[in-house]
């Protein structure tokens, strides 16, 4: 074989088929031929980076399992989006309370306004003097005669369309009544009964409108608008009501696919669910058509930030800020740009972040960011106040519990943010990371709380800590926290295989669990091992690093002991 | 779930109720990364790739009442992958006329001083491998990077052993010269 035969068969080496005579053939080959040793090394050294495996390490499976939960769920007929089930719906009560006291009204009390028609207790229209609903002064009542109720046993599922019809036959033959008794009492009061009559019956047919609009409203029947649609599906996606939001959005899409409002909406909820690919997918269909939506570029301007384009994400929301200075997505998104810059400008994101506040303080989002802006400058009182309020809007941000609890911790109240980081994991089970920041705080409360420092306290820390192993095994701080609690226990071969985990992981302070590695050893009398370690982590860790001293001193220990044995 | 086996999890998958998400997601947990891994490789586009690993559970979802529970999952999963990974190519062909390559332009002849540091040398012969034909690619990512075994790749390729050892061949043959033309293996003048 000449050397061009030799150098082809190198990458088959690499894909380990080659067979036993022609491997040993060329591994006498390349001991005497210089070049051909060097192509091996440039083909090997090939192979090798195609190996890297870094991508996929930055991998997040997460990311992408809204998404495949929400098709396979498709499959198994659960749907999100696709089944619309009719749920029991809640009675309709009406007149139940009175307009005054607000206390319950039984029916038959009831006494209702001759204007407004609100209900009173008679008790109560008489020690008021009139009626008590806002504007109106009505000093006459009357009482509906020969009407009929449903009972909230009497309704049914199946009867969903019946009861609506059955009410507002209710509300409109109330209105009549009322208008007969109403033109009663009025000619009682001498007042023009004609005038009062065409009067009552405009306030009849205005109140009959407005109560068929609730009733719209409380029964979850089809055919309602698709503005009204669109609302309730922002209102659920607001509560994080994801699948009740979705069937809206995907009714008006299927009357008109390519519906601004309501694509733009299902790329909003996507992106709340972590699936980027669906909203950007939504978002390009309306751009495609109006390439100056506001709220689409806002959206946009958000997914590109998630996937590190900054400069694209900053464009996008200053498009999106000039087209709709009252939008308060593209304000949330430039200000998030802003504070999560290398050199993060926190005037400009304060300034954003506030209008994002002004202009829409009841998404809780906004607030959460408030607080992370002012807990960059640590501003802690209102970094709390900011969250406060954000979890008062949405119970369900468990990331504000977490960064409430960083604050906590930090001003000593180890209590409260063990209970804030106890509803982050009822929120987020399934979140490593959560548990492994209570291990932390369990942590400082044993060594600096006050708590009873026994060895069973540490079990809870331990527990924490195992489980965020568990949940996400690429978290280096837990396997180093796990292997000091291994050896304060005396297990030495368990510690030793966590702090190894530690330092396989490479973390960025990697010296840290260098330096326990090394006293581990030391205490174990692996001198060469121990001084290794302890040498490395000498040469990485700042002098202010708290076992800095103690590693020095170690050190020093074990060189002369292992000169004393020479 | 995470602590159930393939079998288990499938036949919880099977019987459709409700903690056949959950254990579909350990099915996940445990594959995704393979998955992702081999689409990268084959696409070299990370977010193509991550439509190519969405694709594959979904179908993979779809198509676990055919599933041989008896053998083993991780060919089967590669298999829907590799599946995912050519019909993405096939539109990405039809999108663009011609072969996709990656985020950037792998035709692009090699410049010299782009070989200056060791990241930019790793992008050549991401793009060299990129070059080659899929099926070729495939056998090389899925022996090379994976390091599955021939039997396994020729089941996800459907073809028998030999022939996947002569695409082995091959793919070696091409990509080495391939990563000669690119000026990372030094072509036989220059020795």
């Amino acid at each position: 074989m000449n050397c061009g035969q030799f150098q082809s068969s190198l990458g088959l080496v690499q894909l380990d088929i080659l067979k036993e005579s022609e491997r040993s053939d060329l591994d006498a080959h390349l001991k005497v031929c210089g070049a051909c040793q060097l192509v091996s090394d440039e083909v090997n050294s090939a192979y090798e980076m195609l190996r890297d495996m870094s991508d996929e390490q930055a991998f997040k499976p997460d990311s992408l399992w809204a998404g495949i939960k929400m098709n396979i769920k498709k499959d198994v007929g659960v749907t999100d989006t696709a089944t619309v089930t009719i749920q029991p719906t809640k009675p309709i009560l009406i007149a139940l309370s009175c307009s005054y006291c607000h206390d319950s009204l039984a029916r038959g009390e009831a006494r209702y306004c001759a204007s407004c028609l609100a209900p009173h207790h008679s008790d109560c229209f008489r020690s008021h003097g009139h009626c008590s609903a806002m504007g109106c002064e009505e000093t006459l009542t009357v009482k509906p005669q020969g009407i009929e109720i449903s009972t909230p046993g009497q309704r049914s599922r199946t009867t969903t369309r019946g009861s609506r019809k059955f009410v507002l036959a209710m509300i409109i033959s109330m209105g009549v009544s009322t208008l007969g008794l109403v033109g009663h009492q009025l000619i009682q009061s001498q007042r023009s009964a004609q005038v009062m009559q065409e009067e009552a019956l405009l306030e009849a047919h205005s109140r009959v409108r407005e109560l068929e609009g609730q009733v719209e409203a409380a029964l979850p029947i089809k055919g309602l608008s698709r503005e009204a649609r669109l609302a309730r599906a922002e209102l659920n996606r607001l509560k994080r009501n994801y699948t009740e939001a979705l069937k809206d959005v995907e009714v008006i899409l299927k009357n008109a696919e390519n519906d601004p409002g309501a694509l733009v909406l299902r790329a909003h909820v996507l992106l709340d669910l972590n699936h980027t690919d669906g909203t950007m997918r939504d978002l390009r269909k309306v751009l495609a058509s109006d390439k100056d939506n506001a709220m689409a570029l806002g959206l946009r301007s958000h997914v590109k930030l998630l996937n590190g384009d900054r400069v694209g994400s900053l464009a996008d929301s200053n498009a999106a800020i000039e087209i709709d200075l009252d939008g308060y997505y593209p304000y949330r998104v430039r200000g998030e740009i802003r504070l999560t810059a290398e050199e993060a400008d926190l005037v400009g994101a304060e300034d954003d972040f506030r209008n994002a506040v002004r202009l829409a303080p009841q998404i809780s989002d906004n607030h959460y960011w408030y607080g992370r802006l002012l807990q960059e400058k640590d501003d802690k009182e209102g970094a709390l106040r900011a969250y406060a309020q954000c979890l008062d809007l949405d119970k369900k941000n468990w990331r504000a519990y977490c960064n409430r609890d960083t604050i906590r911790r930090l001003l000593h109240d180890y209590d409260n943010a063990l209970r804030d980081l106890d509803k982050a994991i009822a929120l987020q089970p399934k979140n490593g990371h959560i548990f492994l920041q209570r291990s932390k705080i369990r942590w400082v409360r044993l060594r600096k709380g006050g708590i009873d420092y026994r060895e069973a306290q540490w079990d809870d820390v331990m527990s924490d800590l195992n489980e965020s192993i568990r949940l996400q095994p690429y978290l280096p701080d837990a396997y180093g926290r796990r292997g000091f609690i291994h050896r304060r226990r005396k297990k030495f071969k368990e510690a030793l295989s966590d702090y190894n985990r530690a330092i396989n992981l490479e973390p960025e302070d990697v010296y840290v669990w260098y330096g326990y590695r090394g006293l581990l050893y030391a205490e174990y009398n692996e001198s060469k091992k121990g001084i290794e370690d302890l040498t490395q982590y000498l040469e990485s860790a700042p002098s202010t690093h708290q076992i800095f001293n103690r590693v020095q001193k170690e050190r020093s220990r074990l060189r002369r002991e292992i000169e004393k044995r020479e | 779930m995470t602590h159930i086996s393939d079998s288990q999890a499938v036949e919880i998958c099977r019987s459709g109720g409700e903690d056949a998400p959950d254990a579909f997601k350990s099915i996940y947990d445990r594959y995704a990364r393979n998955v992702f891994g081999y689409s990268q490789k084959m696409l070299g586009n990370r977010s193509l790739a991550e439509d190519a690993v969405q694709e594959t559970f979904t179908k993979l979802f779809r198509s676990l009442a055919h599933y041989d529970s008896q053998r083993p999952l991780k060919p089967y999963i590669l298999k829907i992958a590799h599946n995912a990974v050519l019909d993405c190519l096939k539109r990405q062909k039809h999108l663009k006329g011609q072969q996709p390559l990656g985020d950037d332009q792998a035709s692009q002849e090699p410049d010299a001083r782009a070989l200056a540091t060791k990241a930019e040398t790793k992008k050549e012969v991401e793009k060299a491998l990129l070059a080659l034909a899929p099926e070729h690619r495939s056998v090389l990512v899925l022996r090379h990077v994976r390091a599955l075994k021939v039997q396994e790749i020729a089941e996800i390729h459907g073809c028998s052993d030999r022939a996947i050892r002569n695409r082995m061949n091959i793919a070696a043959g091409l990509l080495e010269r391939e990563l000669r033309r690119r000026g990372i293996v030094s072509s036989e003048g220059q020795i």
